[in-house]
């Protein structure tokens, strides 16, 4: 299907850019308790956001601990777009009862 | 990808959103004061002439950055006023009222108003901001508790 991004084929990274979609930047720990994945799960989720260039992740002095921070880029607003755009047509050919 | 799956993956991402809604948008009542008076000394700054205005502009950035750090802190996440969505027209009607009410303020200076009409202006940028924050905050969290993903 046209527009869809395999990297948002994963649910946690689909909300995770949904959720950066509506904010300027939203810290690491945020996301976590939003999302509801472990450190582990949610770093994983990140890098691979961050290495397609869908998500900018940056470090900064928090009451004196270091704290990551992640935005989400405009290309990668351009692909959620797309892919959410690509999962509605998708949901058009739902019959009205599953739904 | 199916449809039943494609539905479910919208609705896992309206899911997140009203949960940042709920967990994330709550905003208290000083904050929509302390931005009021962030705007309220921005307006009033070229009604006083070139010393007030400086110190004036300076505090507000001051207030500004201090507000932008505490947003963080405090939510763990920071939205820029001027995003897209459901917020802009609230945030334009803003810009607007302030710019008028500038360009008040620099007209009263120009005709030698009282201190008293200058202050008057700026009070109602402060009401004008202080509401206009509050309407924005129930629109941003409206936006992303109807989802619509």
């Amino acid at each position: 299907m046209d527009g869809l991004d395999p990297l948002f084929n994963a649910p946690a990274r689909l909300q995770i850019a949904a959720l950066l979609a509506k904010v300027t930047d939203m810290e690491f720990a945020k996301l976590r308790e939003l999302v509801g994945v472990s450190d582990s799960v949610l770093s994983k989720h990140l890098a691979a956001l961050a290495d397609a260039q869908h998500v900018r992740l940056r470090k900064a002095a928090m009451g004196g601990r270091q704290r990551t921070w992640a935005s989400l880029t405009r290309d990668g607003r351009r692909a959620l777009d797309a892919h959410v755009a690509a999962l509605r047509a998708i949901v058009a050919h739902l019959p009205a009862a599953a739904e | 990808m199916n449809p039943i799956e494609a539905r479910a993956a919208l609705d896992g991402i309206d899911d997140a959103q009203r949960a940042l809604a709920l967990k994330a948008t709550y905003c208290p009542p000083w904050r929509h004061a302390a931005f009021g008076a962030i705007m309220g000394a921005l307006v009033l700054g070229p009604g006083l002439g070139s010393l007030w205005q400086g110190l004036l502009l300076v505090t507000a950035m001051l207030g500004v950055v201090l507000l932008v750090a505490d947003d963080r802190r405090r939510y763990g996440l920071f939205v820029n006023g001027y995003r897209k969505g459901r917020t802009l027209p609230v945030t334009l009607a803003l810009l607007g009222t302030m710019l008028a009410t500038m360009f008040g303020e620099i007209h009263a200076r120009e005709a030698g108003l009282s201190l008293a009409t200058k202050f008057g202006i700026a009070g109602i940028a402060f009401a004008v901001a202080v509401a206009a924050s509050v309407v924005w905050s129930r629109v941003y969290r409206r936006e992303l508790m109807n989802g619509g993903a």
